[in-house]
């Protein structure tokens, strides 16, 4: 097996959790079955922040690691995801109006989208009141260091995470796509 | 594939005709230290810093220990490479479905006992005193090699790797000892793991 086919091996949870889901709408993302949210501004975060995290996602037995590290300001939402050998698996910039995405992999499959990954982004850091105002066909939910997305009174989405999570734990369980995240969270240092 | 760069670097540096009077490892002798590590990636002002611990036993393999941010814990045998995330296994690389780690351990093997023809066919290296950079030769390989700037005392000092891209990674060694290969129950516990 060369590294390409190694490569796509550890994204298969994620092209497994994607499968399942339809394609992204213009500047929206399906996140659960019917349920639809839109890309809240960088700005709306309320705060600039520049951190490195450590995802794990597991589906099914399956368990992969990735590396992301973010940066927001009030102008622009910039994403770089890695994988485990370091190579650049794409990098996302959101400003508010256009998402622009750059160094994708050629191996990385189309269903693999920026929106899905922002998607999962938002919400475990976004404030509750940016991601109400775009979240259709579902209602989010925050009580102490949790935050649910409900379908029809149904627990689809999960997440709990310390603080707004950009330093220590966070989980989220999407129940729809049947994939878990867990991800370490830490601010980098101006 | 950074950890085995890392691994093959360290044997470099113990091994290398630049070093002026280059240590080496007697047989059921051990490399142990300290990195830092700084990750620059295109687009971000801010690099991210890591710091850890490294084990090199020849024959046996490596073990890179991320301690912050994150405690990632890198094992490379001849029998592939694992990764595991808070004492949990979360990568599992067999060297059978792994060409290119095998590749690299051959190299690994070489430089441990002076050989570098087989890293001098992966690379062009100028050697200048203290400091020797190796540019990849190949460019067919589906994992790009990254440029390499070596800073040998007896030992690695300072290893930069620059990407095609601009992405670079600059690792600092310290607190570097060779000595006896006795290993403590958790890094036995974590070859033993790496070997299944």
């Amino acid at each position: 097996m060369r590294a390409t086919g190694i490569l796509c091996g550890l994204l298969l949870l994620l092209v497994q959790a994607c499968a399942a889901s339809p394609p992204t709408d213009g500047a929206k993302a399906f996140v659960a079955a019917g349920v639809v949210l839109a890309r809240p501004s960088p700005a709306s975060l309320g705060r600039s922040v520049e951190a490195v995290q450590l995802i794990t996602a597991r589906r099914g037995g399956e368990t992969q690691t990735f590396e992301a590290r973010l940066s927001v300001s009030a102008e622009a939402l910039l994403l770089v995801a890695n994988d485990a050998f370091g190579q650049r698996l794409l990098t996302l910039r959101w400003d508010g109006r256009n998402l622009v995405e750059t160094d994708r992999a050629g191996w990385l499959p189309e269903r693999i989208t920026g929106d899905n990954i922002l998607a999962d982004v938002f919400l475990v850091h976004w404030p509750r009141e940016a991601l109400q105002a775009g979240l259709q066909g579902a209602e989010l939910r925050e009580t102490d260091g949790t935050r649910s997305v409900f379908r029809d009174g149904r627990e689809v989405i999960r997440i709990t995470r310390s603080g707004d999570g950009w330093s220590g734990e966070s989980r989220l369980e999407n129940r729809d796509w049947h994939y878990e995240l867990l991800i370490r969270s830490a601010e980098i240092a101006p | 594939m950074r950890a085995v760069l890392f691994a093959l670097l360290l044997l470099a540096g113990l091994a290398g005709p630049a070093a002026a009077q280059p240590l080496t490892l007697c047989p059921g002798e051990a490399l142990r230290g300290h990195f830092v590590q700084e990750r620059f990636l295109s687009g971000f002002e801010r690099p991210v810093r890591s710091e850890g611990s490294f084990l090199l036993l020849p024959g046996t393999g490596l073990i890179w220990h991320g301690e912050t941010p994150f405690p990632v814990v890198t094992a490379i045998t001849a029998n592939g490479m694992v990764q595991s995330v808070g004492g949990k296994e979360t990568l599992r690389i067999p060297v059978a479905k792994a060409p290119f780690l095998a590749h690299l351990y051959e190299m690994m093997s070489g430089v441990v006992v002076g050989d570098w023809t087989a890293l001098e066919g992966d690379f062009e290296t100028v050697r200048d005193d203290r400091r020797i950079v190796l540019t990849p030769r190949r460019t067919d390989l589906s994992l790009p090699l990254p440029v390499i700037a070596v800073e040998v005392g007896q030992l690695v000092e300072r290893v930069e790797m620059t990407k095609p891209n601009g992405d670079r990674d600059l690792l600092r060694f310290s607190r570097q000892t060779v000595g006896s290969s006795a290993l403590s129950a958790d890094e036995a516990g974590i070859f033993q793991a790496a070997s299944r």
